[in-house]
């Protein structure tokens, strides 16, 4: 059984990918190999009950793909998984979260979603979500969520949904340690918003009845208003 | 133009003398403080007159004051200046408490004397180039704000809610939530905060994040603090970033910098070489009395921010957001 992974194909660093990756299930002739596919809700349909090894976004996720093994976005970047190291370096993180995000019109609230969960696992349980939004009928559509993380952990979690390019901004205000990152301001000739197929796959949850329920949460949450 | 200061409690009265000694047609004719070790060391340097009594400075032949005191006594010190037909600069925030900005807004208009509420950031080049820019519709409709206004702990009084009213809250949110106003031109209708003491051992706020709503719908997110140490390259900052339907565009205050390297425990300092908007703040509230007109920043500026920063705190308190 070999790896099918989807993901937006522009997101993908193939330097920074050693697994050996090809484009199609046909075209998967060892174990090792992984299948690179894009995103597709038809193509995931077609291979969903092939007893294959899916990896998936979490944007992509819903309740009938229970088994498949779910990827956050954020949680692959570099740049993110660098801070978290020096986050998780104080016994309870203390301080103020910032992360903003400026998205293709195509991103859904899904994403949002999938920020919040993976952030819930750094900064803690959240105990309280507010959200608040633009008129999505005007572009651009801008989204507000506050959370607060309880334990001493403030955050503002901001998207834009443009035609903009995708950029993400973070900030760390800790105790005696500050954190700022810009996506913008990095490699002026290569996109800095990717990550490698072996990052996803060794990032990636499996989509048990908790994760499926905890993503939903979050998902209502930021759909549907303020808790 | 005579010009006198009372009390240099907060430290922005330094860098506002300074700005009086530059202008050619001001005169520093005294200076109130009755912290008198304090008041005789500045009068000394501004080369003026030290006095002890409220009643006796303000005596004085002169037409305007600064006002700088712990901000618990703005309120006493305009009312007293007011009633001595002294036109009045007066230090952010207003107040401590709405009800006092009102009846000090009252008395002013009653001696029929200019009250200002000092917010400098709004005669920073960046800010008032990005206001252009909004007035000239090349950003289209405002969406969205997102500000900060970060620096490290003052110490002293900033830190006695008595003196102060409040921590970093009070203290950082006036400023952006007066640029926002001032960039839009709606109220705030609706407070939601989170506000909480993380970065020093102090009996007093120094975080909050803030989630606004605008009377048209437009909302903004504020990160007030005092979180920056000694050791960050930068006092802290002052920015706003501006999501319009046609263009987004950032400023901050204190972004015009080069990046200095040394050896020693700050290694990086960012230096900053933008325009002085303290003088820009004293230049024009000098030629708002010389002309008679009314000031570009009113009292009423002063106080719509100030009961921001107030429905801030009754937020995270009622742990809901607080309708203005």
């Amino acid at each position: 059984m070999g790896n099918i992974v989807f993901a937006r194909l522009d997101k993908i660093d193939y330097q920074a990918t050693l697994r050996t990756i090809v484009e199609s299930v046909e075209r998967q002739a060892e174990q090792d190999e992984t299948a690179l596919l894009s995103l597709s809700k038809t193509k995931l349909d077609a291979v969903l009950h092939e007893n294959n090894n899916i990896f998936i976004p979490s944007t992509l996720l819903d309740n009938a793909a229970e088994g498949v093994n779910v990827y956050f976005d954020l949680e692959n970047y570099p740049f993110f998984q660098k801070i978290k190291e020096v986050i998780e370096k104080e016994n309870k993180p203390k301080g103020v979260f910032r992360l903003r995000r400026i998205n293709g019109n195509d991103e859904s609230n899904e994403l949002i979603a999938g920020d919040l969960y993976v952030l819930s696992s750094l900064l803690g349980e959240t105990q309280d979500i507010q959200v608040k939004h633009t008129n999505q009928t005007v572009p651009p559509y801008h989204v507000i969520v506050t959370v607060n993380f309880g334990g001493g952990t403030m955050a503002h979690l901001e998207y834009t949904f443009s035609d903009q390019d995708e950029s993400i901004e973070l900030e760390w205000s800790g105790i005696k340690t500050i954190l700022e990152f810009n996506s913008e301001t990095m490699n002026p000739t290569d996109p800095s918003l990717v990550y490698s197929v072996d990052s996803i796959i060794e990032s990636a949850h499996t989509a048990d009845q908790r994760l499926i329920k905890r993503l939903n949460n979050f998902s209502q949450l930021v759909n549907g208003g303020a808790n | 133009m005579k010009i006198g200061m009372m009390s240099f409690a907060h430290m922005h009265a330094h860098s506002y003398a300074d700005g009086l000694m530059k202008l050619p047609n001001v005169e520093l004719v005294g200076i109130f403080d009755d912290d008198s070790d304090r008041g005789k060391e500045v009068a000394e340097k501004y080369l003026t007159k030290h006095f002890n009594d409220q009643e006796s400075f303000l005596a004085m032949d002169m037409d305007a004051v600064i006002i700088c005191s712990e901000n618990f006594r703005h309120k006493e010190m305009v009312i007293n200046a007011a009633k001595a037909n002294k036109h009045i600069l007066c230090e952010k925030p207003i107040a401590t408490t709405v009800e006092d900005a009102q009846e000090m807004i009252n008395v002013c208009d009653k001696n029929d004397v200019v009250l200002q509420t000092a917010f400098p950031v709004r005669f920073s080049s960046p800010m008032r180039k990005l206001k252009n820019m909004i007035d000239d519709g090349e950003l289209g409709d405002i969406v969205a704000f997102r500000t900060t206004n970060r620096g490290q702990n003052p110490g002293g009084w900033f830190i006695d809610k008595e003196q102060s009213g409040g921590g970093a809250v009070l203290d950082h949110t006036v400023h952006m939530v007066d640029i926002m106003r001032w960039y839009l031109g709606k109220e705030i209708t609706e407070v939601h905060a989170i506000v909480d003491s993380y970065f020093h051992d102090i009996a007093i706020d120094d975080a909050g994040l803030l989630t606004l709503e605008f009377e048209n719908g437009v909302v903004a997110s504020h990160d007030a603090s005092w979180s920056r140490f000694t050791e960050y390259p930068i006092w802290g900052d002052a920015t706003i970033e501006v999501v319009g339907t046609k263009k987004t565009v950032k400023a901050d205050a204190f972004k015009e910098h080069f990046r200095m390297f040394t050896s020693g425990s700050k290694s990086l300092s960012h230096v900053f070489y933008g325009n002085d908007m303290d003088l820009g703040l004293i230049r024009d509230f000098v030629n708002c009395v010389e002309e008679g007109r009314k000031p570009s920043i009113t009292g009423r500026d002063g106080l719509k921010a100030l009961e921001v920063a107030l429905a801030a705190y009754k937020s995270s308190e009622k742990k809901s957001a607080v309708n203005l």
